[in-house]
């Protein structure tokens, strides 16, 4: 015990660790917040609430502090954990207005890989475009055109439980039983739970606004639509336990009981 | 070919030696050929347990390294001819056990007992994957609280996928659920899920109930597995439970709480 007053309460090491760099471009808090959102979503294990360092050199329209601010709330609520920004020209001045630390990055790596995509156009999706645009071409021309192909959705028995995670690349996702808590379904189509939803969904994981959540009954922690979520401490009394359909309202999630 | 059983929970303090141990004598009772085997490398308990400590020579790390014959170190129960115990290792840890090693002493295992049954570690590690792996049931003990039932559902999805009947394709896994530390009390004064509660969020069929009873742990100090104990719940409760994972019907029992006397009414618990 003596000792233990005599020995230093910390101590300082020094360590080399790699983090990602969130290289800004177009400087628009809303299409960022979306395009991150999306981004996290697609990769949760990977990227939820990783520490990232934040590169405004190519930010365009280069923003002022408070906007800086702005955007590190709404890259937190997109689930990435700004810690530090990265020491240039641009960021150095920002980086003490808004009172995080400014770092310099070692040798330059090559070309920004880790910026988020411009946005990207969603591609076929909704089955009724693909059923139109067939139609027309089969009748207006005579080269032979590739049939579009209606990609199957993943189809899945239940139930999903705790720690699974599930993605339907570019396609939706049926899942015949429940999602435990703790599990995490997500498809860039829609998501069909038949069963009870208690862990999260997430449809249009691509950023597909027009995709939906369907369940039997309605429990979950989270529910998210193009990058958009909503986090359920406990169900709203209304819907709790119900059958519903989660779609996106303006920008907002929006949950209504199906009707028997 | 003998069938393998593990008994598993995910979460730690839930009864799963007591269960592995009370199952395998009552197999052993119903005239089945068992060997009990235990996974829990480095902090072994059945053999406690069981109260064959006393007669540990070789245990499972040691047939795994060739030290020893699967024959020498199975420990013969002395109340029951047809019950043999694989005792875990104190010595070593957990990274002992191989693949081809486990497989191979399991393989041996079925070809010479009716009834394998694995008593995993808790947690999720390698202990307890290599416990799981070889399943063809599960007997997963969970006591009626979130987070055992959570820890619950992760194993379920675990074995689920990553079994040596998931990758070779073979049917699931069968799996069960034992409901251990049961109070119907608190259950109606809503303290504790019932066993409905369980079943739902678990999506899996209750195969026993244990009563919370003070004779589990006097029977685990004296190394007599409680089901041996007919006059206690509990081993009623566990005999129950061996009856039907040996496919018969069984009404479940001591579900509702104690009916109260005259007195304890008057002058309350």
């Amino acid at each position: 015990m003596q000792g233990m007053l005599f020995a230093p309460a910390f101590e300082l090491k020094s360590a080399q660790m790699s983090l990602m760099v969130l290289s800004i471009r177009r400087f628009d808090l809303d299409l960022l917040q979306i395009e991150i959102a999306q981004h996290v979503a697609k990769a949760p294990a990977l990227l939820k609430n990783a520490p990232v360092v934040l590169e405004l050199a190519q930010a365009d329209p280069a923003p002022g502090a408070h906007q800086v601010t702005n955007l590190l709330m709404r890259t937190q609520a997109a689930g990435l954990r700004v810690v530090a920004l990265v020491a240039d020209a641009i960021g150095e001045p920002l980086a003490h207005a808004v009172g995080l630390p400014a770092l310099t990055i070692g040798p330059r790596r090559k070309n920004t890989g880790e910026a988020p995509a411009p946005a990207e156009t969603p591609e076929s999706t909704a089955p009724a475009d693909a059923a139109t645009t067939a139609e027309l071409s089969t009748g207006a021309t005579d080269v032979p055109q590739p049939e579009p192909t209606p990609v199957p959705p993943l189809l899945l028995p239940g139930p999903i439980r705790s720690g699974q995670q599930i993605y339907a690349k570019g396609r939706d996702l049926i899942i015949t039983g429940a999602v435990s808590a703790g599990a995490e379904v997500a498809a860039d189509g829609c998501v069909h739970v038949y069963g009870r939803l208690s862990g999260k969904a997430l449809a249009g994981a691509a950023g597909d606004v027009r995709a939906r959540i369907y369940c039997l009954s309605f429990a979950p922690e989270l529910v998210s639509i193009a990058g958009n979520f909503k986090v359920f401490e406990s169900a709203p009394r209304d819907i709790a336990g119900k059958a519903v359909e989660i779609y996106l309202n303006e920008g907002r999630i929006d949950v209504r009981p199906l009707k028997a | 070919m003998g069938e393998v059983i593990v008994v598993t929970s995910g979460k730690g303090g839930v009864g799963k030696t007591t269960t592995s141990a009370s199952l395998a004598c009552g197999f052993a009772r119903r005239g089945k050929k068992i060997a009990v085997v235990d996974f829990d490398i480095g902090l072994r308990n059945l053999d406690l347990i069981m109260g064959c400590e006393r007669r540990v020579v070789y245990d499972f790390v040691n047939v795994i390294n060739g030290d020893c014959t699967l024959k020498q170190a199975l420990i013969k129960d002395k109340r029951f001819d047809n019950l043999s115990v694989l005792a875990a290792s104190q010595t070593k840890d957990k990274d002992a056990l191989t693949q081809e090693g486990v497989a191979k002493v399991i393989d041996d295992l079925k070809n010479d007992f009716d009834i394998v049954l694995c008593d995993s570690p808790a947690g999720i590690e390698r202990g307890a994957f290599f416990a799981m792996y070889f399943a063809d049931r599960a007997v997963v003990v969970v006591n009626p609280e979130v987070s055992s039932v959570r820890d619950s559902d992760r194993v379920l999805g675990i074995m689920s996928s990553k079994s040596r009947r998931a990758e070779q394709g073979q049917d699931a896994v069968k799996e069960h659920l034992l409901l251990t530390r049961y109070s119907p009390d608190r259950v109606e004064r809503g303290d504790m899920m019932s066993v409905g509660d369980v079943e739902e969020i678990l999506g899996v069929k209750v195969i026993g109930v244990i009563p919370e009873s003070p004779e589990v742990l006097s029977a685990s100090n004296s190394g007599v597995p409680v089901i041996l104990d007919e006059n206690s719940d509990a081993g009623q409760a566990y005999s129950d439970a061996v009856a039907r994972l040996l496919g018969e019907t069984v009404p479940m029992r001591f579900l509702d709480p104690k009916k109260k006397g005259f007195f304890q009414r008057l002058f309350g618990s």
